[in-house]
This record gives C-alpha cells, sequence and structure tokens, in this order.
C-alpha cells in the first residue's frame, strides 16, 4: 500500500524531497485557523470604558 | 448502588467490536493519512500518534474491567482518542494542502485552467475542514458530517493534480508552510 500512493505520485515525492522534511503541528499550535496569517496582538490594559456602555450601565 | 458485572460472553464481543470496528479501522485510516503526508516529505502532528497510544491504553483497561459502567466509560474514551488522532491528522494535512493551493493562486507560472481547477479544490477542502470541524463539536446534524473516505479523496486529487500539472511549486511551498 505505501509503495502503491509514493509510486503513483513519485515525481512530486522527488521535488518534494530537494526540501528537508517539515513536521505538522496541531493547528492550534499554529495560532488557529482564523489567526493563522496574523501577527499576535499584545494586550493592552483597557483605560475608562465607553460612554454609555455596558460598564456605565451595568457596574457602577 | 452496587455495580453490575458484566456477562463474560458480552464483554468478549463489545472487545472484539471495540478492536475491529474502531482500532484497526482507525490505524487504517491514519496509516492513509501518514502516506500521503510522507509522499509530501511531511510528517503527521504527534497529537495523532500519542491519541492513538492513549486509545490502546484505555483498550488495555476495558479489557481488564468486570464493570459495565467502566466498560463502557473505556469504550467511549476509546472512540473519543480515535476520532480526536484521525481529526487531527485530517485538519492538518488539509491546511497544508489549502496553504498551498492559495499560493498557487497567486502564482504567475500557473495558468488560468489550472487556477480554475485549483481554486475548485480549494473550496471543497475548505468546506471539507470546516465539516469535519462542525462534527466534532456534537452541535452538528449528520447531514453535515464528512467521513475520512471523503477527506482523504479531496487529497488525493490534489496531489494528483500536483503530480501531473505543477509538482516544483508544490513541492516550493509546501516548504514555505512551516515557515508562516
Amino acid at each position: 500500500m505505501e509503495r502503491r500512493i509514493i509510486d503513483k505520485y513519485a515525481e512530486l515525492n522527488k521535488a518534494c524531497r530537494q526540501y528537508p522534511a517539515i513536521e505538522l503541528s496541531s493547528i492550534e499550535d499554529r495560532g488557529g485557523y482564523v489567526q493563522r496569517d496574523r501577527q499576535p496582538e499584545k494586550f493592552h490594559k483597557p483605560e475608562g470604558y465607553a460612554k454609555d456602555g455596558f460598564v456605565e450601565n451595568f457596574c457602577l | 448502588m452496587t455495580l453490575e458485572r458484566i456477562h463474560p460472553v458480552e464483554k468478549t464481543h463489545i472487545c472484539e467490536g471495540i478492536y475491529e470496528n474502531y482500532i484497526v479501522k482507525s490505524s487504517e485510516i491514519l496509516l492513509q493519512y501518514e502516506l500521503y503526508a510522507n509522499t509530501a516529505n511531511i510528517y503527521l502532528p504527534c497529537g495523532c500518534y500519542t491519541n492513538f497510544r492513549d486509545a490502546l491504553f484505555h483498550f488495555r483497561k476495558l479489557a481488564s474491567s468486570y464493570e459495565e459502567k467502566e466498560i463502557e466509560c473505556q469504550a467511549f474514551a476509546i472512540k473519543e482518542h480515535l476520532s480526536r488522532a484521525l481529526t487531527d491528522a485530517a485538519s492538518s494535512v488539509m491546511d497544508n494542502i489549502s496553504f498551498i493551493a492559495e499560493r498557487l493562486l497567486k502564482d504567475e507560472n500557473i495558468n488560468d485552467i489550472q487556477k480554475q481547477k485549483t481554486r475548485e479544490m480549494l473550496h471543497k477542502m475548505k468546506q471539507a475542514n470546516l465539516r469535519k470541524r462542525f462534527s466534532g463539536m456534537m452541535l452538528s446534524n449528520d447531514g453535515i458530517k464528512i467521513e475520512h473516505e471523503d477527506m482523504l479523496g479531496l487529497i488525493d486529487s490534489f496531489f494528483d493534480f500536483a503530480n501531473n500539472n505543477c509538482k516544483e511549486e508544490f513541492a516550493k511551498y509546501s516548504h514555505k508552510y512551516k515557515q508562516v
């Protein structure tokens, strides 16, 4: 079975072997689907709160 | 409350069923993913193998248990670990080839007909990946689920396309996937 797939795509296999092998990580390790191509955002502590927002209406 | 002991014949039947219908079948599917990954000179995430190993540990526990409830719990744990192993393999390989397909669409060496074909396959791959993820969330009905056979079919068709049309580009972008 193993030989069958590699033989079937022998040329593709040959092309891929020009580069070093890579090890896949889980998608979550890579930052998830949505975040894949983005840089992680830094957390900034919020200063103040929105006017007539949730905090003003329910927390004060 | 007393724990009910399972009849030995019934337990043997459950063990055989779990082994043949889940463990052996899952190992064959995982092998398929591994072979496609190895053809592209990539390795599957270690989570696939650790989940499969954990399923075997649960099977050992199942084989040495006598209480009905314990056996049910172990059987569920085995199915859960095997499902995670295969989903990990499927989504990581799919993500890799979707990345390659996206890059092929921007490549100047790929002609319009090939791009159209790539776009169609990319659409199917993304849809399959989403369906696989939704089916793992237990929110979906059976209509949204996708079998591993179908996922492997999509991978095979993309490999076939790349093998005949753009193997060098496939290799180049596959290598770049790690650097993103």
